[in-house]
């Protein structure tokens, strides 16, 4: 495929509302005025829990289902009026949904008999669609004779052998064990790369959007909630949802007390925390937020001044590389930290202080979180 | 000699009731109609024990010796039945194929309803529900008089005692044999196939034809099936409703048996019957065997 100059606005969304009624009577907003642009070489990610509205947007943009209000554009032209055969992208299934009447030859072949295209070029496409994926050879196979991983390859295979503009993804990896996930993941991403096309992947799970995505999108209840690259939405979330949505983090509410220079000081419930000034002034609320890989363990007398959190360590977690600590602040408040794992000895009961970067915690305004991170 | 694990004794016993059963009213029944089909005749009924092989030449047409000339009689009420029995299996998959759709696109309670509504008919008997049809078909019936009041008609139309009836008769008590293995098959369908299908460029056309129909199709086999054969030996619906002027293959075995008093030839046109059956079906069975995942 040749790589022609990526266009930045390949997919709009302009003012996507779609609501559902349940059978109780009540109203879901699955999209409740989503804006988008996506770039036509991108991977791009939408995230959220179940029930965000993820999954039908991906269905709109497939044909599936309709937009109340709304529009969106593909290269320039409205694709709402086109049904879902006429549409150039595909999709890749979260259960794969292979026929099972057909042997992976013929359902990897569906798109290009469908579309008449002629055997010989047609049997050629598809030993190179195959190739692509890493399976070659299993055409006359039936998919029930394939391993998990295999038709999940398979479903890949015969979504890009119509050479879509776009390829949706729909949570394609959650049938996976988690050691086949990760190569997937990293699999997924240079096949998108070797197409050069825009991948749309859904999913619920927060590490495999980090690993895989040029850009995320966190979506909640029908909204954006950020839209960014990786680093971004784990380093500096926009709201409260998306820090508790992805990774764990240490979120605490605060007031400020002081704030002068670099830097400014927060009560946390009567613990005080230094943080960076963002043009705080003292009395504002702020939520702050510090992922547990950034506190250290030091010993109590090397703590450098104010930079250093008491705590109670209530329980010790030891995941490999790493101990998850579970402590409890001087105020009551939980408190996670990660550190690097040792012989040290940790004891619960044990009084610590944990050590922060000043510039490490991530502020927002507004005690509930809500507001636009700075 | 082999011995048995304590699982295939277990599985030997569980397995007997059935296998007696079916020995002793199905293979035992099947096994005398068999034999009595190539004897001769009694004069008042019965059977005289000298092998008898006229019995299966007068089905096929040529005279007995004794009563007919050469007629083909026999073979033309066969097929005639099987013209009957094939239309009914059309009708029925006709009806049931869409309404099976529609039903398994329903909300659950709707769609439990509706196959308790199809299977209904079956808590009554079949010999009140066929009166209930001749009260509609005949001269003074329901439709005659709801299709004059109407105005389509002036005179009442000729619907009892004739192939029309029979062919009503007969879908309607067919219809649930149908509709259960299609409504099955529609069920078991994944709607993420249909998806995938035109999410891949195929029309609704293109997916039912290589996608909707292939997935369905073993439903639709086994419910023609299921039809086709009490269909073609049924004698109930045609002696009520098709009068004399519809004889099927199922009324002659009656008549043989019960007028005519001739067991062998009644048993010989059964075995006839059977093994024409047996064909039909065979073709199917053949070609289950060649694609497994098809059964």
């Amino acid at each position: 495929m040749s790589a022609q100059q990526p266009s930045p606005d390949f997919l709009k969304i302009k003012k996507a509302y779609r609501h559902f009624v349940t059978p109780e009577g009540g109203t879901v907003r699955a999209l409740d005025g989503i804006d988008l642009s996506v770039a036509s070489n991108e991977f791009i990610t939408l995230l959220g829990p179940s029930g965000c509205g993820k999954t039908t947007l991906l269905n709109i943009i497939a044909g599936f289902e309709r937009l109340d209000r709304g529009e969106i554009l593909l290269a320039g032209a409205s694709l709402l009026e086109s049904p879902p055969h006429r549409r150039p992208v595909n999709t890749v299934f979260q259960s794969y949904a292979l026929f099972p009447h057909l042997n992976i030859g013929d359902n990897v072949g569906y798109g290009l008999d469908v579309a008449g295209v002629a055997k010989k070029e047609r049997n050629q496409r598809v030993a190179e669609a195959l190739e692509m994926v890493g399976l070659s050879g299993v055409e006359k196979r039936k998919p029930s004779q394939l391993s998990g991983g295999q038709q999940q390859r398979v479903a890949l295979a015969r979504a890009i052998i119509n050479r879509p503009k776009m390829l949706l993804l729909d949570e394609p990896l959650s049938a996976l064990d988690r050691n086949l996930r990760g190569k997937m993941q990293i699999e997924l991403k240079n096949l998108q790369a070797e197409l050069g096309i825009c991948f749309l992947f859904v999913t619920h799970d927060q590490e495999e959007a980090l690993t895989m995505s040029d850009r995320i999108v966190v979506l909640n209840q029908g909204k954006v909630e950020q839209l960014g690259t990786p680093d971004e939405v784990y380093h500096r979330p926009a709201s409260r949802f998306v820090t508790e949505f992805i990774g764990e983090s240490n979120i605490f509410s605060g007031t400020v007390v002081e704030s002068g220079g670099q830097l400014a000081r927060v009560n946390v419930g009567g613990t005080e925390v230094v943080c960076s000034n963002h043009s705080l002034r003292a009395g504002d609320e702020v939520s702050l937020l510090l992922r547990p890989e950034h506190f250290q363990l030091k010993p109590a007398d090397q703590v450098n001044g104010t930079n250093g959190i008491s705590a109670v360590l209530e329980q010790s977690v030891f995941i490999g590389r790493d101990h998850q600590l579970h402590c409890r602040m001087a105020n009551g408040q939980p408190l996670s930290a990660l550190i690097r794992s040792s012989l040290s000895g940790l004891k619960p009961g044990q009084a610590l202080t944990l050590e922060y970067d000043p510039t490490a915690w991530h502020v927002i305004p507004g005690a509930s979180g809500v507001g636009t991170a700075q | 000699m082999r011995s048995f694990t304590s699982q295939q004794k277990q599985l030997l016993l569980l397995l007997s009731p059935a296998t007696l059963f079916l020995g002793i009213f199905f293979l035992g029944p099947l096994l005398i109609m068999a034999v009595y089909s190539f004897l001769e005749p009694g004069l008042y009924g019965g059977v005289e024990w000298n092998f008898y092989h006229w019995n299966y030449g007068r089905v096929l047409g040529w005279a007995d010796g004794f009563y007919e000339e050469f007629d083909i009689v026999y073979l033309q009420i066969l097929l005639r039945s099987a013209g009957l029995a094939l239309v009914t299996v059309l009708v029925t998959l006709a009806f049931c194929y869409p309404v099976a759709f529609w039903i398994s696109r329903m909300q659950s309670r709707w769609k439990s309803f509706c196959i308790f509504l199809i299977a209904l008919p079956f808590f009554s008997s079949m010999i009140i529900r066929l009166y209930a049809w001749i009260l509609i078909l005949r001269d003074s019936g329901f439709a005659n008089q709801i299709l004059m009041s109407l105005g389509i008609i002036s005179e009442p139309l000729d619907l009892m005692y004739s192939g029309t009836a029979v062919i009503i008769g007969m879908v309607y008590i067919f219809i649930p044999f149908m509709f259960l293995p299609v409504y099955s098959s529609v069920e078991n369908l994944d709607p993420k196939l249909i998806k995938a299908s035109q999410d891949l460029g195929a029309t609704p056309f293109t997916t039912f034809r290589r996608v909707i129909f292939p997935m369905t199709l073993p439903g639709v086999v086994s419910g023609c099936i299921l039809v086709f054969i009490p269909a073609l030996g049924n004698f109930v619906v045609p002696a009520m409703l098709g009068g004399a002027k519809v004889v099927m293959i199922g009324n002659l075995v009656e008549q043989q048996f019960l007028a005519a008093r001739n067991w062998p030839f009644g048993a010989t046109l059964s075995m006839v019957m059977i093994v024409f059956m047996l064909l039909v079906v065979s073709v199917y069975l053949i070609r289950a065997m060649k694609n497994p995942q098809h059964s």
